[in-house]
């Protein structure tokens, strides 16, 4: 788990030759660049993180914050000069010994797309033949390129060998932790990164408390594990209150069946089940009262039996009744027909804006492919990008914005606004079709139980005429049909009862679950787990040991201790750094910086085993000071680890330092520039 | 209160909106396509005009696919559909010469350049791309497509067949 920087290489092209910087790094070890301020330090190291694609740490927009040497002109001992295209190469090696090559365009005056890493598969900048590598084009500061295949930070996270944790948004969603926040732990911006420790992180993810979620993956800390197991339960109960939500709408759907009512559901799982009062079907009697489901089934019961004992009338004695009935079933009839006409209108009406908006909703999302197509083509795809996609004409070289309309059309949409564009129809369609089709169910179901109606009118109807032309002394089939019926309602009821209680033992499942998930919540140890103690102790120590070498003297070092909340250092429980003076500021970066990587020594964390200083340029720590200080980096850098530091400190203390010492130096002289010419 | 005056008086600013262009207008999906089909469907990497509207329609929306391979295999009679003749479509075979990854060849047929077989080569293998299209083009036998039995399905008067 790591990588280290072994090679890079700067390239400026110019009218009159290349320009440029190409460095070696000691991998296991220190190397300290020295060059005067306004030298092109700052150049060198911030364009290792540019090629990394870590220029979220720095800044939000592009290269702006590379200096203009590379990206507009470049002062050298033939006078200034336009730079035509400039490009950083960076060797890297993870602990596999696998070495990749990665380059990555600053400046063109030809292309306007610089999201691009083309990442080669071997060294390129140090290997002694010239030999052919694999290479793969990947995307950087887009959108995915965390996360998909093509993204380089998802294939960054790859070959270091880490898998970033999901973290939590403020938005309340989760995203991995983006490599980027890592960042600021490894490389010390000679700007912002001396304010405070952690202080270049990226805030524009949206990420909750990301300096701390940083420290804890870095310290590899326990706490992150509960933490997530936390969240999981929480899912999980979650999706136990779905389950109770569906459950009760699928009770309510088979009451409604009947005409029945399911009273005394809790709306969520409770702790104990059945509760008190317990859910129960109710039904109204035909009355308009309302009853319990079991009472009324006996009280139907009851009248079956009743209507038994008697005898079945015969249609003389009750022919006025029988007519009575009859005409007054028709006019049910006649009313209840021009009622289903009209629902089955709207019926009819509510499929064809469906069918209409399903049509709509296909062709978009077939737009939407073909413009995210076009997307990933611009984004990596080397050659067919290069060549299709063109900011002007081929044969008239004149702008023109890529479509095939006739330029006079007004200004086309970005494909990039025109996918979020879509997307949002998208939504709104989905949203429109949900809502026309729950009102299409609700139709068909009103209209279907009016067909129903009025097939059962027209059943009695003709049970009714058949009574007023049959033989008088014949029985009446109206008498028998109604015992029939109600015997087969009797059913259908009992039924309905037996199917509730199932019911009703699936929510006792369900809240057994629930209070299971709740007691697992409860047993998690919240907190730091006892390894996790003794990381932070231990790192804590290490930073008093280093502040106490770096002379550092703000507070007695073994004031400070290390926040249980955010790892950061603090002073009897409180921020240190508004109090401490500017010179204590960069000894308290070295010292926690440096620290955490020592303390990878000593514990498995997810460290990446190198850190980069770019000096402040008004520094203000004592010689004595930096020169244990880099007497430090360097023991630290022998164990395994890398360390780059980047001063402007006096060219002869430098090389006294480095006498007889095992450190690499790169040392610039007064006067040469760091960027020189390569080739003509 | 004058409204009146009030309209009067008050200065508009007008700030041209872009207009959403769907991704079939694009010239990047349209020339990609155009390589694909020279490279999958066709014989020698070189297609009459016909047959590149032909292709060019189908692969506008799944429907359409459906409707020119139910064709193609025989299933449908070509009159089932109206294939529209695009004319963005020459549009796009411009810019594809001009950028040399197609050449022309005689008055009415186009084939691909080594630059441009290149080109189409990497998209194909690239499995986040063209999904569909390639799915469509692929789905159909060399026979199939051949210019002969295109020209013999679509000949005037081939009704009756």
């Amino acid at each position: 788990m790591g990588i280290r920087i072994r090679a890079h290489k700067i390239e400026v092209d110019t009218e009159k030759g290349t320009y440029g910087v190409d460095l070696r790094y000691k991998t296991k070890g220190l190397t300290v660049i020295r060059a005067e301020n306004s030298q092109g330090k700052s150049t060198i190291l911030n364009s290792i993180i540019y090629a990394l694609g870590m220029d979220a740490i720095v800044t939000a927009k592009h290269n702006s914050y590379l200096p203009f040497a590379v990206r507009k002109e470049i002062d050298t001992e033939n006078g200034i000069l336009p730079v035509l295209s400039s490009r950083v190469f960076v060797e890297i090696e993870n602990d596999s010994g696998e070495i990749r090559t990665i380059v990555r365009q600053i400046h063109d005056e030809n292309i306007n797309y610089f999201k691009k890493i083309t990442c080669f598969d071997g060294p390129i900048l140090t290997a002694e033949k010239i030999t052919s590598h694999s290479k793969q084009d990947f995307h950087v500061r887009e959108s995915g390129s965390a996360t998909q295949k093509h993204g380089f930070h998802s294939w960054l996270a790859d070959f270091i060998g880490i898998e970033l944790p999901e973290v939590e948004k403020y938005q309340g969603s989760n995203t991995p932790l983006y490599i980027e926040c890592l960042f600021p732990l490894y490389f010390i911006e000679q700007k912002a990164g001396w304010t405070n420790i952690q202080n270049t992180m990226p805030n524009h993810y949206g990420i909750k408390n990301a300096k701390t979620r940083a420290l804890e993956f870095v310290l590899g800390l326990d706490i992150a594990k509960t933490e997530k197991q936390l969240r999981e339960i929480d899912s999980h109960i979650s999706q136990i209150k779905q389950d109770w939500a569906n459950e009760i709408e699928s009770t309510n759907k088979l009451c409604q069946a009947v005409g029945a009512i399911a009273e005394d559901i809790p709306p969520t799982p409770t702790n104990s089940w059945p509760p008190t009062p317990s859910p129960i079907p109710v039904i109204d009697n035909g009355t308009g009262e309302i009853e319990r489901l079991s009472d009324y089934i006996e009280k139907l019961v009851h009248n079956l039996d009743e209507l038994e004992t008697q005898t079945i009338p015969i249609i003389k004695d009750s022919i006025n009744s029988l007519e009575e009935s009859l005409r007054k079933k028709e006019n049910e009839l006649l009313k209840l027909e021009a009622t289903i006409r009209l629902s089955n209108s709207l019926v009819e009406e509510s499929e064809e804006n469906i069918a209409l908006m399903e049509q709509r909703l296909i062709s978009i999302q077939e737009d939407i492919a073909q413009t995210s197509d076009v997307l990933i083509l611009k984004r990596v795809k080397g050659n067919a990008a290069e060549h299709l996609s063109r900011d002007v004409c081929p044969t008239c070289a004149q702008s023109y914005d890529g479509t095939l309309l006739t330029q006079s059309n007004g200004i086309a949409m970005t494909p990039e606004d025109h996918l979020s564009l879509q997307k949002e129809q998208k939504k709104t369609i989905i949203l429109m079709l949900n809502n026309e089709k729950r009102m299409l169910e609700a139709k068909s179901l009103s209209l279907k139980e009016r067909r129903k109606d009025a097939s059962r009118i027209r059943n009695e109807i003709q049970i009714l005429r058949e009574d007023l032309v049959s033989d008088g002394r014949a029985p009446s089939i109206e008498a028998i049909t109604k015992r029939y019926s109600l015997k087969s309602r009797i059913g259908e009821l009992q039924s309905t009862a037996k199917e509730f209680r199932l019911l009703m033992a699936r929510f006792g499942d369900l809240a057994t679950l629930y209070n299971k998930r709740l007691a697992d919540k409860k047993k998690i140890k919240k907190g730091l787990s006892e390894m996790d103690s003794k990381k932070l102790n231990r790192f804590s120590e290490l930073v008093r040991e280093h502040l106490i070498l770096y002379g550092f003297k703000s507070f007695a070092p073994d004031r400070l201790d290390l926040s249980p909340i955010t790892y950061h250092p603090e002073v009897d429980g409180l921020d240190w750094y508004y109090d401490a003076s500017a010179s204590d500021n960069i000894r308290a970066i070295w010292a926690y910086t440096l620290a955490l990587m020592e303390l990878s020594q000593e514990f498995s964390l997810n460290h990446f085993g190198f850190v980069i200083y770019d000096e402040p340029r008004q520094h203000s720590a004592k010689k004595d000071s930096l020169r244990s200080f880099i007497e430090k980096a360097s023991k630290i850098g022998e164990a395994g680890k890398q360390v780059i530091i980047a001063t402007s400190e006096e060219s002869v203390e430098i090389e006294a330092a480095h006498k007889g010492s095992t450190w690499k130096l790169i040392n610039y002289g007064e006067t040469e520039k760091t960027l020189s010419l390569l080739s003509e | 209160m004058n409204i009146l005056k009030l309209i009067s008086n008050t200065k508009y600013v007008y700030t041209e909106r872009p207009t959403p262009v769907a991704g079939t207008l694009r010239t990047e999906w349209r020339c990609a396509i155009i390589l694909l089909i020279l490279d999958t469907v066709c014989r020698k990497k070189k297609s009459s005009l016909f047959k590149l509207h032909l292709f060019n329609w189908s692969l506008k929306s799944n429907d359409n696919a459906q409707i020119v391979i139910n064709i193609l295999k025989g299933e449908v009679k070509p009159y089932v559909a109206t294939i529209r003749f695009d004319p963005y479509l020459i549009r796009a075979l411009m810019y594809l010469i001009s950028t040399n990854l197609i050449n022309r060849v005689g008055s009415e047929s186009f084939s691909l350049t080594d630059l441009g077989q290149q080109i189409a080569g990497e998209m194909l293998s690239d499995d986040e791309l063209f999904i569909r299209e390639k799915y469509m083009l692929s789905s159909l036998k060399a026979g199939e497509v051949s210019e002969a039995h295109i020209s013999k399905l679509f000949k005037v008067g081939s009704r009756g067949h």
